[in-house]
């Protein structure tokens, strides 16, 4: 049995009929729990919600505060490597696109360390396109042996990878790992990836199965927001994290909700989400889960981003480069996506102060 | 020879086998369970089981309890 | 209904055998609470004392057996008891309970996580009397433990739900039923325990000791039935009285 099982289970479309029959009175219900269920959290999602975006945004505020505190966490994406072997088209490192191709030695990943420690940073998001046969286990090994020197939390964002890999990584030291459905529909999930091993829906949608089993200390999730109806991704992906934190407790959870951005020779998104429906959105989720770390990246708009900050995130990157070399030596063309906050991480900081929160830098450090 | 029953010492020939002892004891055979030194004697073994001097043998039943 | 491994149940009271003044007094009060599990307890037979036939009743109203392990004080004792049980009654179910200590009767953790582990390898459909503790309710239900059945105030002491706050994290987190087990004294404890979403609940001094048993059991089946019905209604919270931000959180979308 894994999440593979119990998404087979679940109808896209009742998913849908249900969210969008969702009322005012279904929505008021869900405001006055102080826990909430799966159903409750449709409604907070469905469009009935709309007009109670401000409720919604207070309550998610106390929450979050409640529950982490005033302060909002710093990660930096360290990128390795462009190549991939799957053709995605909404993404820029798709294999067929014509890019200049690198992958960072040993030396070019100590220079990447040593400028984003100079930033400040000590959480790191590592970053790879899916290329098994030259950027697999063993590149990986080699390249966190070298970045648990700098940083003491370090997740991964690569291609999945199978329990005993994950396992051999826990122990080298790797902290956490976000896997991102991008879809939890099986025709568009079908329809965006076209080759390579991401083609394979459940070898995907196990992943998260595979690190719980492993130990992983955080797992994350999300779908990418614009590829299929963002309402129902994020039913999809609300049920996969309550499936996940129920067998695999000892793990933490994050979530994200990245929306398409223009990149080389990618597709708009189809089902755009408006910004007042990115803060429901998150507010949802932090009505559902008080306990969810959520992520934010510089995707977002400065303003956005800002606003943001007091409202349920946890955590948000910083003047992020999505091109392997990127903070030691900058070539645009290597990119995986345009970011759109370009703020230096201190200004970030500054107005991370602002919101009235204090900026950690290092929220974590191994005891034993 | 002896042998130990629910912890009070008697003396039995050594024919004697758990079936003999159950009824030897007067007791009601439904509901009840056998074990010789720790191991239980499965109620379609006890014709056969014989038992050996020493041997430790508790014999339960059921009574109420929450 | 309620189903604990493959079985199900049509009741949400568990009940006890023990303390009632004679096996008549017991019959009727078990047949007035609707219950469809019984525990029972295993003793060694001392040819001195006769024993009360509580079987004959049990059986005649058709009830699941649910031997226990108490007088067991660690693990390699209680699994010699759920042998035991088990060629006794000829079930696999059984309540694991292991207490060293003799003025409170409280379960000790470690021991019965080590039995529940070996129990279920056994075959064994395990259902852990504990404390009210999360984390030792996730580490039996990753055992193979077929529910949980923490505490909700020491054996006996009809103190209610002393550990709601705990139990409360225990059923949110639930994988299996979880039956809240010792303490429940009167009719609205358990009701309060059920509105909170509990599977079941476990009673037997509140019953056994009380004036008249069976109506006590009567009240405490219709108790049990209520708070269920008020769960799967959807209680309505407490008014918090929310406070307002003094500037609207939402506002700087107005300037995007």
């Amino acid at each position: 049995m894994s999440f593979f099982d119990k998404w087979k289970q679940t109808s896209w479309d009742d998913t849908r009929l249900a969210l969008y029959s969702k009322t005012a009175a279904d929505v008021e219900k869900a405001l006055h729990a102080s826990v909430i269920d799966h159903d409750e959290f449709l409604a907070l999602i469905s469009p009935a919600a709309a007009p109670y975006l401000e409720t919604m945004a207070v309550k998610s505020h106390q929450l979050t505060r409640q529950r982490f505190g005033n302060t909002l966490s710093l990660f930096i994406p360290l990128y390795l490597s462009n190549l991939c072997a799957n053709e995605c088209d909404y993404c820029g490192f798709s294999m067929s696109n014509r890019i200049r191709r690198k992958i960072l030695s040993e030396t070019e990943i100590q220079a990447e360390c040593e400028a984003i420690k100079a930033k400040g940073y000590d959480t790191i998001l590592v970053v790879t396109g899916e290329h098994e046969t030259k950027v697999g286990m063993a590149y990986f090994r080699r390249a966190l042996s070298i970045i648990k020197q700098y940083f003491s939390y370090v997740m991964f964002e690569v291609q999945p990878l199978l329990e005993h890999q994950y396992a051999t990584l826990n122990k080298a030291g790797l902290n956490g790992v976000m896997v991102y459905q991008e879809t939890y529909n099986a025709l568009v999930y079908a329809r965006h990836h076209l080759r390579g091993q991401k083609t394979d829906i459940r070898w995907r949608l196990e992943t998260p199965d595979r690190l719980g089993a492993a130990g992983i200390d955080k797992i994350g999730l999300g779908s990418l927001i614009g590829l299929a109806d963002w309402r129902v991704d994020s039913a999809f992906t609300a049920l996969h994290l309550e499936y996940l934190r129920s067998r695999y407790w000892r793990s933490r959870y994050s979530l994200s909700f990245p929306r398409l951005r223009p990149c080389a020779g990618g597709v708009n998104p189809v089902m755009p989400i408006s910004d007042k429906e990115l803060v429901q959105l998150i507010c949802a989720y932090r009505l559902r889960f008080h306990e969810v770390e959520m992520s934010l990246s510089t995707r977002e708009q400065a303003a956005m981003r800002d606003g943001l900050f007091s409202l349920g995130v946890t955590a948000v990157s910083a003047e992020s480069s999505t091109q392997p070399g990127g903070y030691s030596q900058p070539a645009d063309e290597l990119e995986q996506f345009a970011i759109d906050d370009t703020r230096a991480t201190t200004e970030v900081a500054t107005a991370i102060r602002r919101a009235g929160l204090q900026p950690v830098w290092r929220d974590w450090l191994p005891v034993w | 020879m002896q042998i130990s029953v629910n912890n009070q010492t008697i003396e039995i020939n050594e024919e004697m086998t758990v079936t003999a002892l159950v009824k030897a004891q007067n007791l009601n055979t439904q509901a009840i369970a056998v074990a010789v030194n720790q191991h239980i004697i499965h109620r379609e073994n006890w014709p056969e089981y014989h038992f050996s001097s020493g041997d430790k043998v508790d014999i339960v039943t059921v009574v109420a309890g929450g | 209904m309620l189903t604990i491994a493959d079985h199900t149940f049509h009741s949400r009271l568990l009940a006890g055998s023990g303390k009632f003044s004679s096996a008549e007094t017991m019959e009727t009060a078990l047949a007035a609470s609707g219950s469809e599990l019984v525990t029972l307890a295993l003793k060694r037979i001392n040819s001195d004392s006769a024993h009360d036939d509580i079987l004959a009743p049990v059986k005649s109203l058709g009830l699941k057996l649910l031997p226990n392990t108490s007088g067991a004080r660690n693990a390699e004792e209680a699994i010699f008891a759920a042998r035991l049980a088990k060629e006794a009654l000829g079930t696999r179910w059984l309540k694991l309970e292991i207490h060293p200590d003799p003025n409170y009767l409280l379960p000790d953790p470690i021991e019965t996580l080590v039995a529940a582990e070996q129990l279920v390898k056994e075959g064994f459909t395990v259902l852990p009397y504990c404390g009210a503790d999360p984390v030792l309710c996730q580490r039996l239900t990753d055992a193979g433990c077929a529910a949980v059945m923490p505490l909700g105030a020491p054996i006996g002491s009809n103190m209610g739900l002393k550990t709601r706050d705990f139990l409360r994290i225990i059923i949110e987190q639930a994988r299996v039923p979880v039956i809240i087990d010792a303490g429940i004294g009167a009719p609205s404890h358990a009701a309060e325990a059920m509105e909170m979403g509990a599977d079941a609940v476990l009673v037997n001094t509140a019953i056994a000791t009380a004036r008249d048993p069976a109506k006590m059991a009567q009240a405490f089946r219709e108790a049990i039935i209520c708070g269920r019905r008020a769960y799967s209604a959807g209680l309505g919270s407490a008014f918090t009285g929310q406070a307002r931000a003094t500037s609207p959180m939402t506002s700087f979308l107005d300037t995007l």
